[in-house]
């Protein structure tokens, strides 16, 4: 009996991203996995946390509890949320020892979708096909993974190249980009141009935030780099 | 974002030595500073306690005047950031004509046109920051890339020492931890002072004044999730491993001990990787403890920021709701990021149609 | 008073009542590794290559003797009354100029010679440091001022790092109001001359058969 995951699409892969989403759960089907997605779920709070605001954090933070206190994996397409899941969701209990200790117990079962295929579900290789030549971005708060690279290495006739300085900011950085939006663009257009010089074709992360913000740039400035997600490109036949 | 220090095998291990002992001074720091206090006297110095740097511009003011001072001179022991801010205000506020050798950052080295002799003579007082300061010694511990603060605090008759209260070390002996960790990074000379000149010792200063100063650093160790910020040893690898540098910030306590005492925008600058924290080698939660400075920032503003968000929680926690609102904006606004229209359908709308 | 407010606030932040006793604090990591004389000459030699720092070993008193002349090289000197140095009768050298009648004279002395000979209470091979302690032997100024400075040191007192130097000296402290770790060169032109090197079988510091300053 295949063993059940619960997805966590995130807000921002709901609404600006979704075929991320889909591809994910196309992945994880062919990875052996039965997919689930509770319609209850909205956002992991980090927007409200990282602003200070940690009592409305809570509030949201004690939604998703609800929502997915009897999954056995949630798994999510972000390693900003994923990170926040996984790192401060208890944090927003420290006034409640029983609620902090669910949280504490829920944010174990929380993996950020590449780590899940190469630590939970232990398979490299979806059958994909990605003609074209990839380079990775690196979003925060994992820099230097290895793991996500290896992934896009299986994938069939996909032509991998590393881009210079990969693991700088793409200039998203949450409130970063209200507060200082010409030293993000300085940040984002530096990425750009280093995209550019790896000529490939695509630019793979592992979050949408990043992902848009390079696809922003790249748009406005008319270059025919496309930046995906990971899923989308191990969902590729 | 490649440290050389990262490659030291025993590292891992001395930043858990390093944040374990950082730890347990600042949960204790009381008997600390009382046993610091004992042991300076004991070698013959003088400690004083300072609220503020108004405080310790007082003091060094009437010192100068009964000794007669009309000159003085200052250092900064490499990498004591926040204290050369400290220091610079001090010096600057003393009337006096002010002779300024301050050492720059990391390894730069001072050229001769900046190092006058005349006035390191002339100065009758020497004030440097410390990087340490050892309570079982009674001593406090300079590091840095070249010796221009232990010329300041060897030279002029008097060698005053200002220093926060965090900086306080238990033992002599925890110098092989600290002083490896940050040997690698200001490499050159370290020096150990305690007190005035020993008898029979020909030079070195005739009277030692340690000032610790406390300037808020109280208020810090009270707060559970900041406190861990007053382990900060200057170590400097936070805006290095920064991924948004060279717009990271500067150093743990920067944005607090910099007056007001948390409003400064700083606070907000984060691009929220997590590479300060690992990258800090006493093993500072600096993004929590961030989140904790901004949560108050916003205690004492009345901003835009918490009603935005209280909004946001009610709508986030109403999954029929956050639909609805997303549609709406989907429909009526182009996205914040500016980028293609969004997709015409949600996920949740393409779930529903998947046949399952 | 500041001092009991502030000794006040900071009791009231952490929870701790006046005279509370600590429990034990976690003790930092101490590293020796039981490295031969041989082991520490080299190390100590290749740490200061890598910072560019020249060590000389002399086989002799009078070696060393001939050593520092060269480096002195006609110019006006000014050495510690270190022992070790009166042993290798450099203080007799020509040129040099040692022991100073008061802080005055000491100080113009440090100030307008251009050689400074000192010694080092130890080095530290681990890393190439040198440790000087502030004494009525060696002032303080002779190793800040000069600009070139030659340190002349006895090979029985080159302990392996500062871990060890902890061990023999634990409250270093009490016993002089200045001890120095120089490791480099930094402003100045730093030569570093040890005695009795060609014996790799002396390490008296070890069983703490060596000389106290004070």
């Amino acid at each position: 009996m295949a063993k059940r995951v619960s997805l966590f699409v995130t807000c921002m892969v709901d609404q600006l991203l979704p075929k991320a989403g889909m591809a994910m759960a196309d992945v994880l089907e062919r990875a052996g996995f039965d997919v689930e997605f509770r319609e209850a779920q909205t956002c992991c709070g980090l927007p409200a946390y990282q602003a200070g605001c940690v009592a409305h954090a809570r509030e949201v933070g004690s939604h998703f509890l609800k929502t997915f206190a009897d999954a056995d994996y949630i798994v999510v397409p972000s390693t900003r949320c994923a990170g926040m899941l996984r790192r401060d969701l208890p944090r927003l209990f420290s006034d409640d020892p029983s609620a902090r200790g669910d949280a504490q117990a829920l944010s174990t079962r929380v993996w950020e979708f590449s780590r899940f295929l190469l630590e939970v579900a232990k398979v490299d290789s979806f059958g994909a096909r990605f003609p074209h030549r990839v380079t990775y971005f690196d979003t925060c708060p994992a820099p230097g993974q290895t793991g996500p690279r290896e992934l896009l290495q299986r994938v069939q006739d996909l032509e991998y190249v590393e881009m210079n300085g990969s693991a700088e900011c793409c200039g998203f950085g949450g409130s970063f980009r209200w507060d200082g939006p010409a030293e993000t663009d300085v940040m984002t257009q530096r990425q750009v141009v280093r995209i550019l010089a790896s000529k490939a074709t695509h630019v793979v992360g592992l979050d949408v935030a990043c992902l848009l913000q390079l696809r922003r740039a790249l748009e406005s400035g008319k270059h025919p780099v496309r930046a995906v997600h990971l899923a989308e490109v191990l969902a590729s036949r | 974002m490649n440290l050389p220090t990262q490659r030291r095998a025993d590292m891992p291990e001395l930043r858990a030595r390093a944040a374990a002992i950082k730890k347990h001074v600042l949960a204790n720091l009381d008997h600390y500073l009382v046993e610091t206090e004992k042991q300076v006297v004991a070698h013959g110095g003088q400690v004083l306690f300072a609220q503020n740097i108004d405080e310790i511009v007082a003091f060094i003011q009437l010192l100068a005047q009964e000794r007669g001072v009309a000159s003085f001179v200052g250092a900064r022991a490499t990498g004591v950031r926040n204290e050369a801010s400290a220091l610079r205000r001090v010096v600057e506020a003393l009337s006096s004509d002010v002779g300024a050798y301050l050492s720059g950052h990391l390894a730069t080295l001072i050229d001769a046109a900046s190092f006058d002799l005349d006035r390191l003579f002339a100065a009758g007082i020497g004030i440097t920051g410390a990087n340490f300061v050892i309570a079982d010694a009674g001593a406090v511990c300079l590091a840095e890339g070249d010796d221009f603060a232990s010329l300041a605090g060897a030279a002029p008759k008097t060698h005053i020492v200002v220093a926060g209260i965090e900086k306080i070390i238990p033992r002599t002996r925890d110098l092989a931890v600290f002083l490896r960790l940050l040997s690698a990074r200001y490499p050159g000379h370290s020096s150990l002072l305690s007190g005035p000149r020993r008898a029979g010792e020909l030079d070195g200063p005739e009277a030692f004044y340690l000032v610790l100063l406390d300037g808020g650093r109280s208020a810090i160790l009270a707060d559970a999730e900041k406190r861990e910020l007053l382990r900060c040893i200057h170590y400097g690898a936070c805006p290095e491993s920064c991924p948004a540098t060279p717009v990271g910030q500067p150093g743990a306590l920067t944005p607090l001990l910099k007056p007001p005492l948390i409003a400064a925008p700083d606070v907000y600058t984060s691009a929220l990787s997590d590479a300060c924290r690992e990258a800090c080698p006493v093993n500072i939660n600096f993004p929590r403890a961030r989140v904790a400075l901004r949560q108050d920032a916003l205690g004492q503003a009345n901003g835009w920021v918490p009603l935005f968000f209280r909004v946001w929680a009610f709508v986030m926690v109403r999954p029929r709701l956050y639909e609805m609102v997303a549609l709406m904006a989907r429909a009526f606004w182009p996205v914040a990021w500016k980028c293609a229209h969004p997709p015409a359908k949600s996920l949740r709308q393409l779930w529903r149609e998947r046949s399952r | 008073m500041s001092r009991d407010a502030i000794l006040q606030a900071v009791r009231t932040a952490i929870g701790r009542k006046p005279f509370q006793k600590p429990v034990a604090g976690p003790e930092p990591l101490l590293q020796i590794h039981n490295w031969t004389a041989a082991d520490r000459l080299e190390r100590f030699c290749t740490a200061n290559a890598a910072l560019g720092v020249p060590v000389t070993l002399a086989s002799s008193a009078s070696h060393a003797r001939e050593l520092v002349a060269a480096l002195i090289d006609g110019r006006s000197a000014i050495a510690s009354l270190a022992t070790v140095l009166a042993e290798c009768g450099i203080l007799g050298l020509a040129g040099v100029q040692a022991g100073f009648p008061d802080a005055e004279a000491l100080r113009h002395a440090c100030a307008s010679t251009p050689v400074g000979i000192t010694s080092a209470w130890c080095l530290l091979a681990e890393t190439g440091t040198i440790v000087l302690r502030s004494s009525p032997e060696e002032p303080r100024l002779l190793s800040l001022l000069p600009p070139v400075l030659i340190v002349v040191v006895s090979q029985s007192r080159l302990l392996e790092n500062m871990d060890e130097f902890f061990g023999l000296l634990p409250q270093p402290a009490d016993s002089s109001s200045a001890t120095v770790m120089i490791t480099g060169s930094g402003r100045h032109e730093l030569h570093v001359i040890l005695v009795g090197a060609d014996d790799p079988t002396v390490a008296p510091c070890r069983t703490g058969q060596h000389r106290e300053y004070s």
